[in-house]
C-alpha cells in the first residue's frame, strides 16, 4: 500500500438523536470522530444498541444528522443537497443491510431488483442491461438463470449476494456493509467476506464494515474503531487493536474471543464487565463507560475524555491515556 | 479408517454427473416453488364456502345482466290494469305450496283479472314486471357499489400511502382532516350532500365515496408505516429511486393484500348503504330501481304483498353474505397471520 493516503470519508463530532416522547432523547449516536483511507476495509465493532448500524445509517444519508460533519471525496454532504448531487452521491456510495431475508423485496425478481439502480443512474444502456446482469451475478458467485427467480427462492447466503450484486450494480467507489454477515452461518460466513474481500481488490472499493464478530472484523479490517454507547472510544489497525488494546472497554471485549489453542484457551482470564449497559436516553456524565470500567477514577465522572491519538494512527478516548 | 486407505480411487467408482443434467433439475426445482399470488389462489380454490360465494356473486352479476332481457318489459313500464299480481311461473304453476301458482287469498289472480302472460316475480302497484325491476336493480346496486369501491381505493391508496409516507407534519395535517371526517357522523354528512346535488346515481356514489374512502386511507398509512423502514425500502433509497418509485414498487405491491381485502368489504358495505339510503327515501329518484328502492316499495305493502320484499331481500341478503365470505376467504388466503 502506498504511503501517501487518501481520505475518502471523514466524520467530523456526528451526532443523531432520536426524539422518544416529548422532551427525551435517545442519544444514538453522540460525536463520533473518524476517517476512512481510500481502499482499506474500516470495521466497527460494539455491542447491540450501541449505534453502530445507525452511524452508517446516517452516513449514507437515510438518517438526517442532529449535528457534525460528514465529508466525502472531499465534498461535504449536507442535509440539503443539490438533487444532482445528491443523485452522484447515492451512486458512489451504496450499503449492503444486514438481513438478507428483510432487505429484497419479495415481490420483484432478482432482474428487476437489479434493475432498478442501473435505470436511475444510466450506468450502461437500456440494451446492455441483460449482459449486465449477468456478469454482476456470476461475478458473486450466482449464475444468469437466477435473474428470473424470487427472492424467496433463494438461502441466505444466496440473498445476500444478490444484496451485493445490488449494491455493486451502480459501480459504487464506497460500500457500507452493515452486519453483512451476522444472519448467515458460519460457514456461509466465510464466502460472503472472501467475495467482498476480493471485490475490494478488483474493483478498488472502499469498506465501512460493522460487525460485531471480532475474529471475524479482525480478518477483514485493516483499522477498527470500537463504539460503545454512542461513542467511539478507540481506533487503531487491526493488528494494533488486538495486539495493544489501550481502552478498558476493548480490553474487556478482546478477553472474551475464544482462542483456538485449548492449552492457551484454559488460562485465558476474561474481563467480566458488571452491570448492563446504562440506556442512550440519559447515559452518564463524563465517560460513558465509567460505570462499568474496573479502572474508573474520579475525573471520569466529571469530564468526558479527549479523543486523542495516543500512537500513530492510534486513538483513544480515556483519561488513563492523559 | 486405516481400511480406506487401501483404496484406490480412479474414475470407475464415482457416477459423473452432467452439468446440463443439474441445471435441468435446477429448473423442476424452479417450477416447485409457487410465486406469492399462485399459492393465495391455491388456497383460496380450496376454501369451500368462498368458492360457493363466489360463484352466487357471479351468478348475481349475470342475472343481473340477463334478467331485465329476459323478457319485453321494461322496468319503468306501468300497467294499472294487471296491478298486484302474484308471481306465476308456467311450469310451476301447478305445485301449489311453492309461491309461483300465481294464487292469491285462494284465487288464481291470473284468470280473475283476465292476464293471459305470467309474471315470474308478479308486478307491483303500478303494474310493472317485478323480475325486470329486481334484477334491473341489481345491477344498479352492484354498479353503484363496485364504482364506489373503485373510487374509494384511489382516493384511499393515495391519500394513506402519501399521509404514510411522508410522515411527521404531513401526516399530522392529513390524519387531522381524516378524524374531522370521522367525527362529524357519516347520516349528517351524507344527507346534506344529497340535498345539494340531486338526489341520482351520481349523488349517491358520491355520498358513499365522501367518507368511505376514510378505511382505506387508515389501512393503507398502517401498512406504508410498518413498510418504509423495512431494509428493501432503505435499499431503494440508498440506490437514489424518487419517492414515487419507492412508493409504486416497493409500499404498494407489498401491502396489496390488505388493499384488496379492505376493497372486498367495502363492496358490501357500499350495497347496503345504497339500500339504507333508499330505504329511508334519499335513494334513487322514482321509475330508477335498486335493491333498496325495490324493497322500500314492497314494504309499504308487506302484510298483503310479502313477494314484493322476498325476492329482492333474499338477493341483497346473499350477495352481503357471499361478498362477506369471499373477502373473508381472501384475507385467509392472502395473509395467512390474520387469521385469528
Amino acid at each position: 500500500m502506498s504511503n501517501i493516503k487518501e481520505k475518502v470519508l471523514e466524520v467530523k463530532n456526528l451526532k443523531k438523536h432520536f426524539p422518544v416522547g416529548r422532551k427525551t432523547v435517545l442519544k444514538a449516536v453522540d460525536g463520533i470522530n473518524f476517517h476512512i483511507f481510500r481502499g482499506e476495509i474500516f470495521g466497527i465493532v460494539g455491542e447491540s444498541g450501541c449505534g453502530k448500524s445507525t452511524a452508517g445509517r446516517t452516513i449514507i444519508q437515510l438518517y438526517e444528522p442532529t449535528a457534525g460533519e460528514i465529508i466525502f471525496n472531499g465534498k461535504k454532504i449536507q442535509d440539503q443537497l443539490k438533487k444532482k448531487d445528491l443523485l452522484k452521491f447515492r451512486q458512489e456510495m451504496q450499503m449492503i443491510f444486514q438481513d438478507p431475508y428483510a432487505s429484497l423485496n419479495p415481490r420483484m425478481n432478482v432482474r428487476e431488483i437489479i434493475t432498478a439502480g442501473l435505470t436511475v443512474h444510466n450506468i450502461v444502456p437500456k440494451n446492455e442491461h441483460e449482459n449486465y446482469i449477468s456478469e454482476l451475478l456470476e461475478k458473486v458467485g450466482l449464475n444468469t438463470s437466477h435473474a428470473n427467480r424470487y427472492p424467496h427462492e433463494f438461502s441466505g447466503g444466496q440473498r445476500q449476494r444478490i444484496g451485493i450484486a445490488r449494491a455493486l450494480s451502480v459501480n459504487p467507489k464506497f460500500i457500507i456493509a452493515d452486519e453483512p454477515i451476522s444472519a448467515l452461518d458460519v460457514s456461509i460466513q466465510a464466502q460472503v467476506v472472501n467475495l467482498m474481500k476480493e471485490l475490494q481488490v478488483s474493483r478498488d472499493l472502499t469498506f465501512l464494515f460493522i460487525a460485531h464478530d471480532l475474529s471475524m472484523v479482525k480478518h477483514i479490517s485493516d483499522r477498527i474503531g470500537v463504539m460503545y454507547l454512542g461513542n467511539m472510544v478507540e481506533i487503531a489497525t487491526s493488528e494494533e487493536l488486538y495486539s495493544n488494546p489501550l481502552h478498558p472497554y476493548t480490553q474487556a471485549l478482546l478477553s472474551a474471543i475464544p482462542l483456538p489453542n485449548p492449552k492457551q484457551e484454559r488460562h485465558r482470564e476474561r474481563i467480566i464487565l458488571k452491570g448492563d449497559v446504562p440506556s442512550p436516553i440519559s447515559p452518564p456524565s463524563g465517560c460513558p463507560f465509567r460505570t462499568r470500567c474496573s479502572k474508573a477514577m474520579g475525573i471520569c465522572a466529571e469530564v468526558k475524555p479527549e479523543w486523542k491519538e495516543i500512537y500513530n494512527n492510534h486513538w483513544v478516548a480515556c483519561h488513563l491515556y492523559n | 479408517m486405516s481400511s480406506n486407505k487401501n483404496i484406490v480411487y480412479n474414475d470407475e467408482l464415482f457416477e459423473k454427473v452432467n452439468y446440463y443434467h443439474v441445471v435441468q433439475e435446477d429448473k423442476t426445482v424452479e417450477s416447485k416453488t409457487d410465486n406469492y399470488w399462485v399459492k393465495a389462489m391455491k388456497t383460496l380454490f380450496k376454501n369451500k364456502w368462498a368458492m360457493l360465494s363466489l360463484l352466487c356473486i357471479v351468478f348475481f352479476i349475470v342475472m343481473s345482466l340477463l334478467g331485465p332481457i329476459m323478457n319485453d318489459h321494461t322496468y319503468k313500464e306501468q300497467d294499472l290494469t294487471r296491478a298486484f299480481l302474484p308471481p306465476k311461473i308456467p311450469i310451476l304453476a301447478d305445485v301449489h305450496w311453492l309461491p309461483f301458482d300465481g294464487y292469491a287469498n285462494g284465487v288464481d289472480q291470473y284468470e280473475l283479472m283476465g292476464v293471459e302472460e305470467s309474471f315470474w316475480f308478479g308486478t307491483d302497484q303500478f303494474g310493472r314486471d317485478q323480475w325486470t325491476r329486481v334484477w334491473y336493480g341489481t345491477m344498479i346496486s352492484l354498479s353503484i357499489a363496485f364504482i364506489a369501491a373503485i373510487i374509494d381505493f384511489f382516493i384511499g391508496v393515495t391519500y394513506g400511502g402519501i399521509s404514510g409516507y411522508f410522515g411527521v407534519k404531513v401526516d399530522n395535517v392529513m390524519q387531522r382532516i381524516i378524524e374531522v371526517l370521522v367525527g362529524i357522523p357519516n347520516l349528517v354528512i351524507i344527507i346534506l350532500a344529497i340535498i345539494i346535488l340531486k338526489p341520482g346515481l351520481v349523488s349517491i356514489i358520491c355520498a358513499i365515496v365522501l367518507t368511505g374512502w376514510v378505511g382505506m386511507a387508515r389501512i393503507v398509512r398502517g401498512q406504508v408505516l410498518k413498510l418504509k423502514s423495512q431494509e428493501y425500502v432503505l435499499a431503494s433509497k440508498t440506490l437514489g429511486l424518487t419517492h414515487p418509485k419507492i412508493l409504486t414498487k416497493d409500499i404498494l405491491p407489498n401491502s396489496m393484500a390488505q388493499i384488496i381485502i379492505t376493497t372486498m368489504f367495502t363492496v358490501p358495505g357500499a350495497i347496503f348503504f345504497e339500500a339504507f339510503l333508499s330505504f329511508i327515501g334519499l335513494g334513487l329518484p322514482a321509475p330508477m330501481a335498486s335493491l333498496g328502492t325495490v324493497i322500500n316499495d314492497g314494504f309499504e305493502s308487506l302484510q298483503i304483498y310479502p313477494y314484493l320484499v322476498i325476492f329482492p331481500s333474499i338477493i341483497i341478503s346473499l350477495l352481503l353474505i357471499s361478498f362477506n365470505l369471499l373477502g373473508d376467504g381472501l384475507r385467509d388466503a392472502l395473509d395467512p397471520k390474520m387469521k385469528h
